[in-house]
């Protein structure tokens, strides 16, 4: 067993023993819908229930991932992310409690699919593409040439042009409008590569 | 030895045309995998396999007296490193 299906299948014990509300995002989620490339991390956000978080570390523990309480406190207060090294492999783990609206949109809008033989929750690809945008920052004024070196807009239109007969783009233009993102989503699509 | 006589500077559409080429083979890779029912995930992780052998190779060849525990310390600084670089560039550019 490689290391991501080592950690994935791990994880997935924790998270049938918890029970708490987790989605997959990010890399991994990146490579689910067809872009592979390299990932050092698996990145989750899980819902905000302290006694089903303290439980999900515990377990984490149990399960050979290198928790570290205070950090995850302090992040926990923060309200940012927390890695959390593996004591089996290089990946991490990258957790996000949610609190901001989108996150809870991503953790209430997960589908669980077959992930190397594990039915885990993981985001809807526009969802996914959502969420590079929003990383993207502002790309008004930065020039298309330079624009193609960047890896969210490598991972945003490689999966946008390899999934785009399945793809809801009135879904995604309605969030990227919600979150001010529209210009950014249209530049990007403006890009052709047929 | 000055060899900058024969390095040929990549105009910039030059270089937009190399960026797009590469990100349109992406796309037919991607496409490509999803079309033949094969699981990406389970490419991905025998590539990253693949990758922590060559890099453990390369540190063991470079520094032969370092322990197993010293070498995975090191492939993890190297990762650190490098994904704080990648992290650094498009949000650098955006803070300002």
């Amino acid at each position: 067993m490689a290391e991501i299906e080592n950690v994935l299948s791990r994880l997935y014990n924790v998270f049938e023993a918890t029970k708490i509300k987790y989605v997959i995002v990010g890399g991994i989620a990146i490579i689910h819908y067809g872009h592979i490339r390299a990932t050092q991390d698996i990145d989750i956000i899980i819902e905000d229930d302290y006694s089903k978080i303290s439980q999900f570390l515990g377990l984490l523990k149990t399960y050979e991932f290198d928790v570290m309480m205070d950090q995850f406190q302090m992040a926990y207060k923060e309200k940012t992310n927390i890695s959390i090294f593996d004591d089996k492999s290089f990946l991490r783990l990258d957790i996000k409690v949610a609190d901001k609206k989108r996150e809870y949109e991503v953790l209430n809008n997960a589908t669980k699919q077959s992930i190397l033989g594990k039915k885990l929750y993981i985001a809807p690809l526009e969802y996914v593409l959502i969420g590079k945008l929003v990383y993207m920052g502002n790309i008004i004024d930065i020039p298309i040439s330079e624009l193609l070196e960047y890896q969210d807009v490598i991972d945003f239109l490689t999966l946008y042009h390899a999934n785009k007969k399945i793809i809801d783009t009135k879904l995604l233009l309605e969030k990227a409008k919600e979150m001010n993102l529209e210009d950014n989503l249209v530049k990007l699509l403006e890009i052709k590569f047929e | 030895m000055d060899t900058s006589k024969d390095i040929k500077v990549i105009s910039k559409n030059n270089l937009y045309k190399i960026r797009k080429k590469k990100i349109q083979d992406e796309i037919l890779a991607a496409k490509r995998i999803l079309e033949q029912k094969i699981e990406p995930i389970e490419v991905a992780d025998k590539f990253l396999h693949e990758s922590f052998i060559l890099m453990k190779q390369g540190i063991l060849n470079r520094y032969p007296e370092l322990s197993e525990e010293e070498i995975n310390q090191k492939i993890r600084k190297t990762l650190f490193l490098s994904e704080k670089f990648k992290k650094n560039r498009i949000r650098g550019k955006n803070l300002g």
